[in-house]
């Protein structure tokens, strides 16, 4: 077997499973309806059991700007990690032939997120209280 | 790998990150002075990209041939630089609008400018993307810096979207032409261009790329956003969007298809002819009307659009070099205009805030008409002499395609249809009853040497061809016929 | 059975995609969201089959994670209930699928007529994360250079356009 397809072998598990996950919960709910009793629906049980309040009012409250700020300084930073990960890779094996480049290229590339970093943490972007 | 290749770009970027770094611990009152460095900073490195012209000949790729010094991106570096240049000073006369983030402001113009400088020299697909990629994410942001002017937003907003649909059809463009050729590099896929030619696949993914690359110069069918967005950004925005925006989009445009797909482009005749009639009627039959100034310029670029495609659609070297003249010289036309509504537009800008104007300030009422003389195409300045060579070029295809005849005849429509409105302007000017506001505009020193620059330069192109001529001429050599 | 594979993920990514902006059922904005981490996993899935391993990761953890996230809160940032009641104009729905019809129409045909893929050398290059590395931090090292100042743009305007009060 070649390579490439040994490792298109390693996703079975993963594809079975998606299926188990999906067959599972489809048969959960199929069985419930299945073998259930069936009682008068209304609209006090219908609702939401919340701890012994009364669920009222719109579901989705307004949440503040700041959350917005967070998860997307988080996102920038979550795509520069996954930069990092074919890098670490890399390493070693290119450490040999081309220091400098696969150094510098990672290099240049913190220097300017660092300046980022820097940017935010001044501006206070990650002041929660404020 | 040649680091030394990059030295303009690299100069931009660490300007721009000075700006950013110095601007953390500057305090309110002295942040304008960032504009100032930053203004300085380009001047310095535009004089050095002037001195230092033995760059670009022989071309030179570098960085696995994904970018190439050669005379054509350093042609357009040099209008980018004076632009940005000409736009940072624009931005500190407007500072008293940006509420906050004025060293901001300054940085993400150094990091556009940067985006367009690599898209001049972009020899790769994947660089045409990145580049491109920079220059919009910066654009979201200028456009939008007025956030609490709910106009800016909404101009963003469209801007984002449309421009998002755009880079949407563009990657799509880039993966089909990826998808059949293997490759992405201008001239792996340009030796294969006679095949490829045959591939209608590859013709698709060419075309969307086109069609990716229109939204950046606003021409039919991607035109849609530009009024608004020119109406909504800050002005010195507007100024970068209309001079380097539409500058980036041409180069772009004369590389793909006279780099990477010479043998398809002959083929385009018929196409870009149309493109260019419809951008030219579209643009100035829609200005007629209008009464809000940048709205009027937004049209005005679809229409000068429309006009620089003539160029393209002549499918020739003249037309070519027509291009890139009547772009140099549309840079200094627009930036005299722009620097000009910054004093004058504050509150709104209606046509009406021209009234008395050469009452307030006769400098401003001279070099405003002499941009619109500009750019309506009268003799002695430089708008005539480009549209000239435009015209030129696509009259000499005429003797080879009775289509072109055609073209030539809608394009002159179109600048007599623009006489009216950019006569409007200069009736404004002189010839309206006095406004309310009366009080003379004081105009600071750097603003007033601009605008002497471009004034200059305006006529320099327009009776001096010669040395700028050459320099195009010369420029275009990087493509292929 | 990888063709079998293939038709499924792209059957489902195209449900899903449909499902995510014409739901018959709902406009519920999160009943969007969540068909576009459908739409997302499917796409992995596609690009596992392709042997793109490390994009197909990359696809999960950033896409269907970081950015659906930053999609719900932008979600509950926003007023939903006014744009729920917004009635689309039947003009433009019809214009809106005449167009998507007409590029549709034109790219199958084109695809159809042009015999695509043949005469392609296979790839020079696995899908692996070594091979992809490599070629990111050798042929590509300017654009992934480039990319980190879009991220700092993208940082700056981020801080800039949201933060309440600006120092």
């Amino acid at each position: 077997m070649d390579p490439s397809k040994s490792q298109l072998m390693q996703y079975v598990p993963v594809l079975m499973l998606a299926v188990v996950a999906v067959l599972f919960s489809a048969g959960t709910l199929a069985a419930s309806s299945l073998l259930g009793k069936r009682a008068r629906r209304s609209a006090v049980k219908d609702t939401a059991y919340e701890c012994g309040m009364l669920p009222v009012g719109e579901g989705n409250t307004r949440l503040s700007i700041k959350f917005y700020l967070v998860a997307m300084l988080f996102i920038l930073f979550d795509i520069e990690v996954v930069f990092l990960y074919p890098w670490a890779v890399n390493f070693k094996g290119m450490i040999r032939e081309q220091p400098g480049l696969i150094f510098g290229s990672m290099a240049g590339f913190m220097v300017v997120l660092f300046i980022g970093y820097i940017y935010a943490l001044k501006k206070g972007a990650f002041d929660w209280k404020q | 790998m040649n680091p030394a290749m990059l030295s303009l770009e690299l100069a931009v970027i660490g300007l721009a990150l000075a700006v950013l770094l110095i601007d953390l611990w500057t305090l309110h009152e002295f942040k304008h002075r960032l504009g100032y460095l930053a203004a300085a900073g380009l001047l310095v490195i535009l004089v050095a990209s002037l001195c230092c012209a033995s760059t670009g000949e022989p071309p030179a790729t570098g960085f696995s041939g994904m970018f190439v010094q050669d005379g054509l991106a350093l042609f357009f570096k040099r209008i980018f630089l004076a632009a940005g240049v000409l736009v940072v000073l624009m931005g500190v006369e407007f500072r008293d609008r940006i509420p906050m983030g004025l060293g901001e402001f300054f940085t993400i113009i150094l990091m556009e400018l940067a985006g367009m400088m690599f898209a001049a020299s972009a020899n790769d697909f994947v660089m045409v993307y990145v580049a491109m990629e920079m220059m919009s994410v910066s654009f979201y942001i200028l456009i939008s810096f007025q956030r609490s002017r709910s106009y800016s937003l909404e101009a963003g907003v469209k801007y984002l979207i449309l421009s998002a649909l755009s880079a949407g059809l563009l990657v799509f463009g880039i993966a089909l032409i990826f998808g059949t050729s293997g490759r992405t590099n201008f001239a792996v896929v340009a030796a294969e261009g006679t095949r490829l030619a045959q591939n209608k696949l590859f013709c698709l993914g060419a075309l969307l790329v086109l069609l990716g690359l229109a939204f950046k110069i606003s021409a039919v069918p991607m035109q849609m956003w530009a009024p608004d967005v020119y109406q909504g950004a800050p002005t010195p925005v507007t100024a970068f969007l209309a001079i380097g925006s539409k500058a980036a989009g041409f180069v772009l445009v004369l590389r793909v298809l006279f780099v990477a797909a010479p043998a398809l482009a002959l083929h385009w005749g018929k196409l870009f002819t149309w493109a260019a009639a419809l951008t030219i009627l579209y643009g100035n039959l829609c200005a007629i009307p209008q009464r809000s100034l940048k709205r009027l310029l937004g049209y005005s670029s679809i229409a000068n659009a429309g006009y620089i495609l003539l160029g393209v659609a002549a499918l020739n070297p003249p037309g070519s070099v027509a291009v890139l003249y009547y772009l140099a010289g549309y840079a200094f036309t627009l930036a005299v205009i722009f620097i000009v509504l910054c004093l004058v537009a504050r509150d709104s800008d209606d046509i009406a805030v021209l009234a008395g104007l050469n009452r307030r300030s006769p400098l401003l009422a001279l070099a405003l008409t002499l941009g619109m003389i500009s750019l309506a195409g009268i003799p002695p300045l430089a708008g005539f002499f480009g549209k000239l060579l435009l015209f030129k070029a696509v009259l000499e295809q005429a003797a080879v395609h009775r289509s072109y005849l055609w073209l030539a005849l809608v394009a002159i429509a179109g600048v007599v249809i623009s006489y009216y409105y950019y006569f409007g302007v200069i009736r404004a000017v002189y010839w309206s009853e006095e406004g309310p506001e009366m009080t003379p505009i004081a105009v600071s020193a750097p603003l007033k040497v601009s605008m002497g620059v471009c004034i200059a330069a305006m006529f320099y192109l327009g009776l001096c061809p010669d040395a700028v001529l050459s320099a195009a001429a010369k420029a275009v050599q990087a493509l292929r016929f | 059975m990888q063709a079998c594979l293939f038709y499924l993920f792209a059957a489902l990514t195209l449900l899903c995609g449909v499902l995510v902006i014409a739901n018959p059922f709902t406009r519920n904005p999160v009943t969007s969201a969540m068909f576009l981490v459908l739409t997302i996993v499917s796409l992995a899935g596609l690009f596992v089959l392709l042997h793109a391993f490390f994009l197909a990761a990359v696809q999960i953890l950033v896409y269907a994670g970081a950015v659906m996230v930053l999609f719900l809160f932008v979600i509950m940032l926003l007023d939903l209930k006014e744009e729920e009641r917004r009635k689309i104009k039947a003009g433009a729905g019809v214009l809106g699928l005449a167009a998507a019809g007409g590029i549709a129409l034109l790219m199958i045909a084109v695809i159809r007529q042009s015999n695509a893929g043949v005469g392609l050398k296979p790839a020079s290059a696995e899908g692996s994360t070594l091979d992809l590395g490599k070629r990111l931090f050798t042929d590509y090292a300017l654009p992934f250079e480039l990319i980190s100042l879009v991220l700092l743009v993208a940082m700056i305007g981020t801080v800039l356009l949201s933060k309440k009060d600006l120092k």
